[in-house]
């Protein structure tokens, strides 16, 4: 049941509201919209504008020709495996941090010694910035100064996320891990708390094993965090750059450069404008259709 | 004997206490050794001389006799870097502080109902979605014409843009999980909405503001892609300074790696006040009223 529909009911009113009544929940988030018109729809009109030129580079003259940059998108191979290993970047990463952050949340929910501890340590790897995260795995992982490839020399591994496209994956895919796993765990943590304890024994006195009640009972109740995390790594994830930039730069060679270095490199260093903005709502409008569906297909109660 | 005796106080209800919780207590300590050992491996870097990191030393163990501190003095006094966490703590702090004071009303709009309010749900979040390389040039044009260019405020007031709708987010989880028969209470003795969200909501809520705020803080100080544009040379940030370690002449690592531990302290500091709340208050409107 809906907030509207229950406080109708408490307050006995219709959930058809009078203007002063629609004012009255209004000017509560009256400015925060204002922020997000200002901030945000401003500057997509400005990148919806700006994405309708040509721009030619030296000459720094521009003409207007409609959609003829989104065209060039879709037509350029190079920007389509950009999307294409930005896709497979997101996907590989949520297939491996969702389980991995909800395994955790039900192993920190056993009762051991120093719990608490462990659960505030958890916070860690959140305290420290993209930039550091990505600074700090290339320290790590580099050919050089790292400690993985040290390891790794010693079973005849030589591990080059410098030269070997696998390598810098797996890098990649390592560090960004280490940096959000944690928070999943907190949510699925936080999910986990609110489980009744009532449903778990009821669960046991029938006879249930450990399995069936994580499956039938514990798993139902994640849904609502479950939704949320997914959402919020699938949007974090997209927007992704300042670490991957740090540890890789999209190397070697193009094979980890996803859509938010093409973006940058093609406004700011090609100084193409026009492309670079088409390509930056190409990008959103990815994201956004893609967490609509997410949502819709999932989940709808978690926007209600 | 003491192992024992740590095993057989996890409680576990059943029998078969002793292998289930040697099973979770290996797997504990396999996860704080996978968090820790990338900061381990930074803060080992952070107190080697150049001479030694360039020698490919690798060894876990650090010498403890002979740490280097040089790194940080240098970070510290001679790179200015001080100057750079005053900054990100005014506008990490300046944006948390505007976050929460526009996001507590706003998730209350939502929990007193607004018609459409799925759809406006969902185009806040998209604020949030949008890449900050998307808007990297309108926003510095837009701060730019607002005259906010190389200010704190330009930074706190874009900051909004992915920190407000996850702040909205999280809160209103936290509302909506709070019976409406509390605020009839408050009707029925006279109050208003605003009575009911001092006295009922704002207080309820408590853990869902702290983790909000204490997360919304961690994105300001550790956001970068907007700083580029949006600092000027007073107002830089550490994210900056980080940032200038790698030089086209080649990368400082002892001074980035020391740069990097500074910054996690006040996160850290900030992450011990609210210690309790972190589980409690990240539900997202998971707890049925």
């Amino acid at each position: 049941m809906s907030t509207r529909s229950m406080l109708g009911q408490v307050y006995g009113r219709t959930p058809r509201v009078s203007l002063p009544e629609r004012l009255r929940s209004w000017k509560y988030l009256f400015p925060s919209v204002l922020i997000f018109v200002v901030f945000g729809i401003v500057p997509v009109l400005w990148v919806l504008y700006q994405s309708t030129f040509v721009w030619s580079a030296f000459a720094g003259t521009r003409r207007f020709a409609e959609l003829q940059n989104y065209y060039t998108i879709v037509h350029s191979s190079e920007h389509m495996l950009a999307l294409g290993r930005t896709l497979l970047f997101v996907g590989a990463a949520l297939a491996i941090q969702m389980p991995l952050g909800l395994g955790i949340a039900l192993l920190l929910n056993q009762a051991f010694r120093g719990r608490s501890v462990v659960r505030t340590l958890l916070i860690l790897p959140l305290t420290i910035p993209p930039v550091s995260v990505g600074a700090t795995w290339l320290l790590f992982a580099r050919e050089g100064t790292g400690f993985v490839p040290g390891v790794l020399e010693f079973v005849g591994i030589d591990f080059s996320i410098g030269q070997n496209a696998l390598h810098a994956w797996t890098a990649i895919m390592l560090m960004d891990a280490w940096h959000w796993v944690p928070l999943l765990a907190l949510i699925f943590l936080a999910g986990l708390t609110s489980v009744p304890p009532s449903l778990v024994e009821s669960a046991k006195i029938d006879g249930a094993n450990r399995f069936e009640i994580f499956w039938h009972v514990t798993l139902p109740e994640l849904r609502t965090v479950g939704v949320v995390a997914l959402l919020i790594r699938t949007m974090d994830l997209f927007r992704a750059y300042d670490s991957l930039w740090m540890l890789t730069g999209g190397g070697p060679g193009t094979s980890t450069f996803v859509l938010n270095m093409d973006i940058v490199r093609t406004v700011l260093n090609a100084a193409n404008y026009g492309l670079g903005s088409a390509l930056s709502l190409f990008t959103l409008y990815i994201i956004v259709v893609l967490s609509w569906l997410m949502v819709n297909t999932l989940y709808q109660e978690v926007l209600q | 004997m003491g192992v024992t005796d740590r095993v057989s106080s996890a409680v576990d209800g059943d029998g078969r206490v002793s292998i289930r919780s040697l099973g979770v207590q290996f797997l504990v300590v396999g996860l704080v050794a996978a968090i820790l050992l990338p900061m381990y491996w930074t803060f080992a870097v952070s107190v080697r001389s150049r001479a030694e990191i360039f020698a490919g030393q690798r060894n876990l163990l650090l010498d403890v006799t002979s740490l280097n501190w040089d790194n940080y003095a240098n970070v510290l006094f001679e790179q200015g870097y001080l100057d750079f966490v005053l900054n990100s703590l005014i506008v990490a702090t300046g944006n948390t502080i505007l976050v929460m004071v526009l996001a507590v009303p706003a998730a209350y709009a939502f929990r007193l109902g607004l018609r459409g309010s799925k759809d406006i749900f969902f185009w806040i979040l998209t604020n949030r979605m949008a890449p900050p390389v998307v808007f990297l040039l309108p926003v510095f044009f837009l701060v730019s014409a607002m005259g906010l260019n190389g200010t704190y405020l330009g930074l706190i007031l874009v900051y909004c843009l992915f920190n407000l709708p996850f702040a909205i987010w999280l809160l209103y989880g936290i509302m909506k999980a709070i019976p409406p028969e509390i605020d009839e209470a408050v009707y029925v003795d006279g109050g208003n909405d605003v009575d009911v969200l001092l006295e009922v909501i704002i207080p309820l809520s408590k853990p869902g503001i702290a983790v909000g705020g204490l997360l919304v803080w961690l994105f300001a100080w550790n956001h970068y892609v907007f700083t580029i544009l949006l600092t000027s040379g007073d107002t830089a940030t550490i994210t900056n300074g980080i940032a200038q370690f790698f030089t086209t002449v080649g990368t400082a690592w002892g001074q980035l790696a020391a740069a990097t531990m500074i910054t996690m302290i006040p996160g850290l500091v900030l992450a011990s006040l609210v210690q309790r709340h972190i589980v409690t208050g990240l539900t997202f409107g998971a707890v049925k009223a």
